[in-house]
């Protein structure tokens, strides 16, 4: 089963991904910083990130950047989440080395043909 | 008297010549002559006529040396280089009484006896040329005798006589001695009493000018005695005092203020006798009361004893306020923050005020004079000043628009820049320039990005949980749900979008306002309308609406922002599927029309209310009857496309006709895909 770890600063948009993630049948492990999201990827393993790009502290940029910089999980997929549907943010995380993008407000469903795209591309079963 | 001077004397001396001739043993001929002296005298003291008494003399001397002809005259020897011989009395007139012309030759011996002061005796008919008289170039002359009128060894006159009866002696000459002095007495006191009466009216004349000059000398003037009573005032003063001054004292006039300084002032200008080093600037106190300003000189009046003094004053009001008004005008100028300049109309500067001097890193006194305005400007400033500024304002006389300064430390200060003309020296208009720092005004709208970033970002994220939770409700992943449930739901779910929609199209708006200057690229029409088409197919199959695409083969490119241009098309697209019933159909459109493109989206919808039709521009305007039918919208779709359209230099124009259908057209600049250029401005 594949493992997400989803990134969001805010409790109910994190709640909704992960209880839609499951509702889907993926485990979910998740994060409410930056940095807890840089310190759950030291600790165990998963298949992709849901990154939410706008967090105080250690921002999605960052946590992008940092996850491509470290050989063992360089490979991980990564969506972003953006609240600003600008194309200056959408490029700046796909610079960063983002695998895909969705815009706030999301649907689910979209998030979730989002994530089973990502990592049927990185060859994880979902 | 001076009047009685010349005849008191020359009574005198006809008196002394007389007693000498009785004194020395008369001759008849002296007994004659002595008659003769005393008539004229008489004649002259008692009527003082010279014309009269010229014509005594001569009748008196031709009777005593038995004469036909003869003639007196008066001799300057004064007045120029030139000896001056001016004819007094003549007779000349033959034994008919007609008139004898003199003889030509009368002159040659006048000059003689004034040449030499010397009686010259020409006893009978003598041919000229002979001996010591010089050649005359006439026939004889039947005798001459001329006479020098000599007083206190001056040559004053000559007489001459003619044609006698006896040749002339020498002895006659010296007899006639008392008589010739006694005329010469008598002409020398003609000259005094004529060179008296001519420095007489000189010095009248001289008075009137003086009086005349006081009287009308703008200025005001005021003759004051020693004591400070004034004696004298002229026209200007008295206009200017409202009052005769005169028998008033002077520092009467002087306000309360002044007064004590101003008396000190003259009691020391009496006793030093010098006049101010420079006007004195008094508070001059009208008879009613009213006061001005007035610049003073004053100066002692030398003359025998007296402590006189003249002031010579003028009212300086409008020289002071204007003054005053450059002083306030120059304060403005170096109190005001802006950067303003002022110099020939190529940029080279003659003055830079203070906060110029600051935004551009001079000090206050550094010369700006080998200065070019394009010098205090960072390089691309500077060459859009030299290729742009300088000649719109040569041209137009006005340009304005943002521009940047070179900061004290090389740094660029953006400034919004008014340039325009002045009048200037002569015929040549000056350049002026003010630039206001734009410096806080970059900052508040970089903050007002910010905060629009951050409302973006606040209100996204609660309506992700929103309208997330929503779609798991309906789709049914917390339990089975039943109609009524699923109906109230879809409505919250509408109006979560509908709330979303506004917030995406308020964001473009702000958006569209500050991306006024962003690059343009180019932009294939084709491609943009093909993507539209896309986005809103399925919402056009939903509605049962027919959307058809007619592009021409040419490819259309503007130049600009693609995502703007999608955005604009995008919105005339979905209100035309929004606003056209099933069944309906909407055309999205370009061609060519000259060196433009036109894009237009044409619906068989609702139409719009010609009252109406003005203000679907308007931000949040919503046409009645999109209202009254309940379809959804913010009123904001077509107040992008305005923007767009704006920030792309083209026009939006809506045709619209109820129940028939809308068309709206919008029309871009073609450019080819070199012609990239940086828009605004």
């Amino acid at each position: 089963m594949a493992r997400v770890l989803v990134v969001d600063d805010d409790p109910d948009v994190r709640s909704l991904v992960e209880l839609k993630l499951r509702l889907e049948g993926l485990e979910v492990v998740t994060a409410a910083s930056g940095e807890e999201a840089l310190a759950q990827l030291s600790v165990q393993t998963v298949d992709l990130v849901v990154l939410d790009l706008m967090m105080p502290g250690i921002d999605g940029i960052e946590v992008c950047r940092r996850i491509r910089d470290t050989a063992e999980i360089a490979h991980l997929p990564v969506i972003m989440l953006t609240a600003r549907a600008q194309e200056k943010d959408v490029e700046r995380g796909l610079t960063v080395g983002a695998t895909d993008y969705v815009v706030k407000p999301f649907s689910p469903r979209e998030l979730m043909v989002r994530v089973r795209g990502a990592l049927r591309r990185a060859g994880v079963a979902g | 008297m001076a009047d009685g001077w010349g005849v008191g004397q020359l009574h005198d001396q006809a008196q002394a010549g007389f007693a000498d001739a009785l004194a020395a043993d008369a001759s008849p001929l002296d007994a004659v002559i002595l008659r003769e002296i005393v008539a004229v005298q008489r004649e002259y003291v008692s009527h003082g006529d010279p014309g009269t008494m010229w014509r005594l003399l001569l009748d008196a001397v031709l009777r005593t040396t038995e004469s036909s002809y003869g003639f007196i005259g008066e001799v300057d020897l004064t007045e120029s280089a030139l000896p001056r011989f001016e004819t007094r009395a003549m007779r000349w007139l033959g034994s008919d009484g007609e008139p004898v012309p003199p003889h030509p030759d009368i002159g040659l011996l006048i000059s003689q006896v004034i040449a030499t002061g010397e009686p010259l005796v020409l006893p009978s008919t003598v041919r000229l040329g002979d001996g010591a008289i010089e050649s005359g170039r006439f026939g004889p002359i039947d005798g001459f005798l001329g006479l020098p009128l000599t007083s206190s060894e001056r040559l004053v006159g000559v007489m001459g006589v003619t044609a006698p009866a006896r040749p002339y002696r020498r002895e006659l000459a010296a007899a006639l001695q008392p008589l010739l002095s006694a005329c010469a007495s008598i002409v020398e006191a003609i000259q005094s009493t004529r060179a008296r009466d001519r420095a007489m009216v000189a010095l009248e004349d001289t008075a009137a000018f003086l009086t005349a000059l006081f009287d009308s000398a703008p200025d005001g003037l005021l003759v004051v005695d020693e004591a400070g009573t004034v004696v004298r005032s002229n026209p200007a003063a008295r206009s200017m005092l409202g009052v005769e001054p005169v028998d008033r004292h002077v520092i009467d006039f002087v306000s309360d203020r002044q007064r004590r300084a101003i008396e000190m002032r003259l009691a020391r200008l009496v006793r030093s006798g010098d006049p101010l080093d420079e006007p004195l600037m008094i508070e001059v106190v009208r008879a009613d009361g009213r006061a001005f300003p007035a610049e003073t000189s004053i100066a002692p009046i030398r003359r025998g004893g007296g402590g006189h003094l003249i002031a010579m004053f003028r009212d300086v009001t409008d020289r002071i306020e204007a003054q005053r008004a450059v002083a306030r005008a120059a304060e403005i100028l170096d109190a005001a923050p802006d950067f303003i300049a002022w110099g020939t109309i190529d940029g080279r500067l003659h003055y830079l005020n203070r906060g110029g001097r600051r935004m551009a890193g001079l000090s206050r006194v550094e010369p700006v004079h080998e200065r070019n305005l394009a010098d205090l400007c960072p390089p691309w400033a500077a060459r859009h000043l030299r290729e742009v500024v300088l000649p719109a304002v040569a041209e137009e006389g006005t340009w304005a628009g943002e521009s940047a300064v070179r900061g004290a430390d090389g740094e660029e200060v953006p400034v919004s820049l008014a340039a325009f003309t002045i009048a200037g020296d002569g015929h040549r208009p000056y350049l002026a320039v003010v630039a206001r720092d734009l410096t806080d005004r970059l900052a508040v709208e970089e903050m007002k990005d910010a905060l629009m970033s951050n409302v973006s970002h606040e209100l996204r994220t609660p309506l992700t949980s929103i309208i997330g939770y929503l779609e798991l409700m309906i789709e049914g992943s917390f339990g089975p749900i039943n109609d009524e449930q699923a109906e109230a739901l879809d409505i919250v779910l509408r109006n979560g979008d509908r709330l979303l929609e506004l917030i995406n199209e308020i964001l473009q708006l702000a958006r569209l306002e500050r991306d006024r200057d962003e690059p343009r690229l180019p932009v294939v029409l084709s491609e943009v309308i093909e993507r539209v088409r896309e986005a809103v197919a399925v919402r056009a199959a939903d509605a049962g609406v027919e959307l058809t695409v007619d592009v021409p083969d040419e490819v259309l490119v503007v130049a600009g922002d693609p995502h703007q241009l999608e955005m604009a098309i995008s919105n005339l697209a979905t209100n035309g599927v929004k606003f056209t019933p099933e069944g309906g159909r909407v055309t999205l459109r370009a061609f060519r029309q000259d060196d433009v493109a036109v894009v237009e989206v044409e619906d068989t919808g609702i139409g719009i209310p010609p009252d109406d039709l003005d203000r679907v521009f308007d931000r949040f305007f919503r046409a009645t009857n999109a209202r009254s039918r309940q379809i959804q919208g913010t009123g904001l779709g077509l107040a992008i496309v305005d923007a767009v359209a704006r920030n792309h230099g083209g026009t939006v124009s809506i045709v619209s006709e109820p129940g028939r259908g809308t068309t709206v057209t919008l029309t871009l600049s073609l450019s080819g895909a070199d012609q990239v250029v940086r828009g605004g401005g």
